[in-house]
């Protein structure tokens, strides 16, 4: 018997503030695989994977990490998550010290910081190449700089599942060319990657398949192109939509 | 500084300040970083409902306000966390309720505003060696979570969504840093009082941030601003005779605007660079020859300019570029 795959969807539905945003989306991601989730603004990209990391609620389907359930899995170790690094807000931080937090899923509360997890933040920052950048305020990064902090963030726990939301927003090109090889060579070494892009640019090489979706089904690209996708059908009119006040559609 | 050490009730208000000092900024970096700086200040107003009911009832101040305060804590997070539009509505319900109805039972156990002072600005005298038993107690507690925890805390006001994914409980952290802020509110209203101790979770914070670079140097940093602060007006007080509160959080605001001057000085010697327009596309300028042993002569300054570092000496600016340098 095969291992579980590390990532597995299946016949998902997810509503925000009663508007539909993802309608029957199946994904998988196997060991080893990287895949590019594509599409353009609002065709559901980021809120997927938020729904595959538990942090949005979906209203219908399974999802499954590592064969576990994601309503028992515990095992986040294995997981690394990359936000878009304009989430996130440090008013005072260094490099490294961003990076440690991704030791935490090995720690216990009130561990503190031993001598393997020193050696996989080092590792980590290397990996990124911003080993000479340890001591620096995150603050005072550039946009590439910060994201490759939070990929090492996210290798320091060691993952075997990466998941990064658009992580060449805001990255120059050059940078982009440079974060592109780094994955690459990750996924050599085995890791399952998922990478939400707007475009896929210079991770194009990189990629093994990638799904698209268009407001929020997900389509075929062999047929209808990303750039094709057309919005699908226009939306309710106000009569259809469901009444602020008593939340009974009229 | 012998003369009121030797006084018992002076021993047990600095040793009160103290643990103040360290407690109030240790937690309030967390609540600076989740942007609630004003946090303290609320749940100081819920504070003084306990104040009023202990009054009111006889009963003893200091633990009556513990358990009012934080029940208020509870409630004001979880209006928080369920994101209710009427959330904030809420939250001053609750804050201007608890000062109002605190003033409300104070009067009615004969005791105007008057009496509620030393409890609103700290007064010297007031701190029993009861008191002390459980300021000391609660402070322990406090700490060792507040340190113990400092790594998940720190991923948690860094990144939410990401801290989920580690498996972190968030929303039971995010409790707790309210509920420690509540008890920390409440064990120092001897010394800094209830309207004032919100300032020490804040100012030395700032201090600290603008001090030293990276979260673990300004998180302790920021515990000996606060003690320091709070040796220092106590002592203060004592010889000024002013409330004990308004005097250190008077001497934090001293220390933040120093902390600021000496900066700003730091600062100032990178700051004065002549200028000298960028050279843009046109030829380049050799200039004279600079090895290792330049950078650390007297007089050059070395500064970082984007992806390079200029030397400046003389009027000049120059960085290496390949085998040579550039006039910038």
């Amino acid at each position: 018997m095969t291992a579980p795959d590390p990532l597995h969807a299946e016949g998902l539905f997810v509503s925000l503030g009663g508007l539909p945003i993802l309608r029957d989306v199946s994904i998988s991601v196997s060991a080893g695989e990287a895949v590019a989730l594509l599409g353009g603004n609002g065709s559901g990209k980021s809120t997927l994977v938020r729904t595959l990391m538990g942090l949005v609620p979906h209203q219908e389907g399974s999802i499954s990490l590592f064969g576990e359930p994601l309503a028992t899995f515990r095992d986040w170790s294995r997981i690394g998550y990359v936000p878009q690094h304009s989430a996130v807000a440090v008013a005072n931080a260094t490099v490294r010290e961003i990076v440690s937090s991704g030791r935490l899923a090995h720690r216990r509360p009130f561990q503190w910081l031993r001598a393997v997890d020193h050696a996989a933040i080092d590792h980590a920052l290397d990996l990124v190449g911003l080993a000479g950048r340890a001591g620096w305020p995150f603050a005072a990064l550039s946009g590439g700089q910060k994201q490759r902090t939070l990929i090492a963030r996210a290798l320091a726990s060691q993952p075997e599942l990466l998941v990064m939301d658009e992580p060449l927003a805001g990255v120059d090109l050059h940078s982009q060319g440079g974060l592109a090889d780094l994955l690459g060579r990750l996924a050599d070494e085995g890791l399952a990657l998922l990478v939400v892009l707007h475009e896929l640019g210079p991770m194009a090489a990189v990629l093994h398949r990638a799904v698209t979706l268009c407001d929020g089904r997900v389509v075929d690209r062999e047929t209808t192109g990303a750039h094709e996708c057309q919005p699908g059908p226009p939306l309710p009119s106000l009569t259809g939509l469901a009444d602020p006040i008593s939340g009974v559609r009229s | 500084m012998i003369e009121p050490l030797t006084l018992p009730f002076m021993q047990r208000a600095l040793l009160a300040a103290v643990l103040s000092g360290l407690i109030a900024p240790a937690i309030g970096t967390f609540i600076v970083q989740r942007r609630m700086s004003l946090l303290g200040d609320g749940l100081g107003h819920v504070a003084i409902m306990g104040v009023g009911l202990a009054l009111m009832t006889g009963w003893a101040p200091l633990p009556v306000a513990v358990v009012t305060c934080v029940a208020g804590a509870v409630v004001v997070e979880l209006l928080r966390q369920h994101g209710k539009a009427s959330g904030d509505l809420g939250l001053a319900i609750l804050f201007y309720g608890g000062l109002a109805s605190g003033v409300l039972m104070a009067g009615v156990a004969g005791q105007g505003a008057g009496g509620l002072s030393a409890y609103l600005f700290g007064s010297l005298t007031s701190v029993s060696t009861q008191d002390l038993w459980i300021i000391a107690g609660l402070a322990v507690v406090i700490l060792a979570l507040t340190v113990g925890l400092a790594p998940r805390l720190f991923a948690v006001s860094v990144d939410e969504d990401y801290s989920h994914v580690l498996g972190i409980r968030v929303r039971l952290l995010n409790l707790l840093v309210v509920v420690l802020a509540a008890v920390t509110v409440t064990i120092s209203m001897r010394t800094v009082g209830l309207l004032l101790i919100s300032a020490l979770m804040v100012i030395p914070v700032a201090t600290a941030q603008q001090s030293f670079i990276g979260f673990t140097a300004s998180f302790f940093g920021a515990m000996g601003i606060g003690a320091a602060a709070a040796v220092t007006g106590t002592v203060g007080s004592f010889y000024l005779d002013t409330a004990t509160g308004a005097t250190i959080v008077v001497t934090a605001i001293l220390l933040l605007g120093l902390s600021w001057l000496v900066g700003r000085r730091l600062r100032g010697a990178e700051r004065f660079i002549p200028y000298v327009e960028d050279h843009g596309t046109h030829t380049h300028v050799p200039a004279e020859g600079h090895d290792d042993a330049f950078a650390h002569r007297p007089g050059i300054a070395v500064i970082q300019h984007g992806d390079h570092v200029d030397y400046v000496h003389d009027g000049h600016r120059h960085a290496r570029h390949g085998d040579h340098y550039d006039e910038h």
